[in-house]
């Protein structure tokens, strides 16, 4: 036993923020541009993750791809070929959900807590059919169980963690070429600060939203199914119980902010990890929501909160 | 030629209407000032003009052009921008960004039109990557007004531009929308600083309680007893 905290926690908690990062940076960009709390967030994660699956056992597998254990990884390509379908389907759901149920529900005026509502409802209702068409029990991407990388100074992590930080990142970096150097994405930006002067000045709004939504709801994809990946499993719940860490990270970057959002993911996922070394994993998710309720009482606007 | 003319409009806020048959004209190339007390309906005409408001009643034409029940950005792209009061900039965009939302409606590169502008706003020049959040209030108003000016407007409202600023500040932004004026935009301003705004105006209107009280060439509202009275500090 020793008092100095354990590298390997560390580390596994910086994958762990990568995954919450994904979902944050989107969740933040949803409350900068929409001004709501989108409560689905997670149940997009959830069905992502569960679309894969379906991907790699039906039609994958029925044209003959079925390989698992992809050089050092525990997944086979498939998961690759199926990710960015999934994350097309989650992105094309959230448009159809906007043009459906919120933009209806903006054009009457709605407050903020009616839209949450509403997404809360979504929420339900995408668990819900998860539940249905894959039942409740545990499911598992095939795979094949692979030896740990042993990295310097005894830390010993899953390859698939090294893919999953890989991706993150690589969606990490994209995400902030897009917000600073296409003019979509500055208008998001724009529009966050903003969103009345947006439109006084030209911006389109509502396809700004649409573009947000593409962004947001394909993000939560790939952290659903990366989330798959690192837990080894899936449930209908997986993306719920996830919200508790995507609003802490949120709101410690200071919401509406992405790269806040990205900083705050971290801090979420490293404290949590590195909390096991004394108290039990159990507890795990209490840790997210102790950093909430700090942030909120003595930061309110996040530690990277400083605009005007 | 009118490039605005607003014919006895009635808008507000749900049944409120603050605004009770007002009428009003810019004709091109004009700086047309709109003064009065606060809560006389000058910022509420301008958000009507611009389409944030519908009037309830009354006309509203650019270029002979009906614009009651269009949207803010089919205005925008008719040719009017518009400066409000407060919160005019992003403030977590860079100047340069700022610029360019404002080009929003311009198709291909801005970059032209980006340098032309900033030639106007020297201030701005060298702080083209700083974030509009960082600037003074003064700075903010500059770049409030370049960012209007990037569509090459034919109207631009301006919301009381000198609001809170240092009185140097104050001097600098009506030099600034003098100039604006001089190259052949039209300009319709709202100020509580009637004196200052007076004296560079070609025309004025003064409002009270929504309504047209008073209307004439600057230079004769500024030596109009009633007007110095009332709105001009004695």
């Amino acid at each position: 036993m020793t008092s100095v905290v354990e590298l390997e926690l560390v580390v596994n908690g910086l994958v762990m923020g990568s995954i919450i990062a994904l979902g944050a940076m989107g969740l933040t960009l949803l409350y900068g541009n929409l001004k709501f709390a989108h409560i689905a967030h997670g149940d997009f994660m959830t069905i992502a993750a569960y679309l894969v699956l379906f991907i790699i056992s039906v039609p994958l597998s029925n044209i003959g791809l079925k390989a698992i254990g992809l050089g050092p990884f525990t997944f086979g390509y498939p998961l690759l070929v199926a990710l960015p379908f999934a994350v097309l389907i989650a992105a094309f759901a959230a448009v159809l959900l906007d043009l459906g149920v919120y933009r209806r529900l903006r054009n009457r005026g709605s407050g903020t807590v009616v839209m949450a509502m509403a997404s809360l409802g979504v929420a339900i209702a995408l668990r819900g059919l998860v539940q249905i068409i894959w039942g409740g029990d545990i499911q598992q991407y095939p795979r094949m169980s692979k030896l740990f990388f042993k990295l310097p100074m005894d830390v010993r992590i899953p390859p698939d963690a090294l893919f999953i930080a890989g991706i993150a990142l690589v969606v990490t970096i994209s995400l902030h070429l897009l917000l600073t150097k296409t003019k979509i994405g500055k208008a998001m930006r724009a529009t966050a600060d903003n969103v009345d002067l947006a439109r006084v000045t030209g911006i389109n709004t509502e396809i700004v939203i649409l573009w947000t939504w593409v962004i947001g709801a394909g993000l939560a994809a790939v952290a659903g199914v990366l989330l798959a990946v690192f837990q080894a499993q899936l449930l209908p719940i997986m993306g719920w119980k996830f919200l508790i860490p995507l609003f802490s990270a949120v709101i410690l970057g200071g919401i509406g902010n992405p790269y806040g959002a990205f900083w705050g993911a971290m801090i979420v996922g490293v404290s949590a990890e590195v909390a096991t070394q004394w108290i039990n994993p159990s507890y795990k998710p209490a840790i997210a929501f102790a950093i909430l309720i700090v942030v909120l009482l003595l930061r309110p606007r996040g530690i990277f909160g400083v605009r005007d | 030629m009118s490039v605005l003319e607003i014919n006895d409009v009635t808008a507000g806020y749900g049944d409120a209407a603050i605004l009770r048959g007002v009428s009003a004209t810019v004709n091109s190339g004009e700086l047309v000032t709109v003064i009065g007390p606060n809560g006389s309906g000058k910022s509420t005409l301008m958000k009507t003009v611009l389409g944030l408001l519908t009037p309830t009643d009354g006309q509203i034409l650019f270029e002979n052009e009906s614009i009651v029940g269009n949207s803010p950005e089919t205005i925008v792209r008719k040719g009017i921008s518009y400066v409000p009061q407060s919160s005019n900039v992003f403030p977590s965009l860079t100047i340069r960004e700022n610029l360019e939302m404002g080009a929003f409606l311009r198709q291909g590169d801005s970059g032209p039109r980006i340098s032309e502008i900033l030639d106007l706003f020297p201030d701005l020049h060298g702080k083209q990557k700083e974030t509009a959040g960082r600037l003074s209030g003064g700075q903010r108003q500059m770049l409030a007004l370049a960012r209007a000016l990037m569509l090459d407007p034919n109207l631009l409202l301006l919301d009381e531009p000198t609001a809170g600023l240092a009185p140097m500040m104050i001097d600098s932004v009506f030099e600034r929308v003098k100039e604006i004026n001089d190259s052949g935009i039209a300009i319709m301003l709202v100020e509580q600083n009637a004196k200052d705004a007076l004296s560079i105006s070609d025309r004025a209107y003064v409002l009270a309680a929504g309504q047209n009280q008073l209307e004439g060439k600057g230079e004769e509202l500024l030596h109009d007893p009633e007007v110095a009275r009332l709105y001009l500090g004695g």
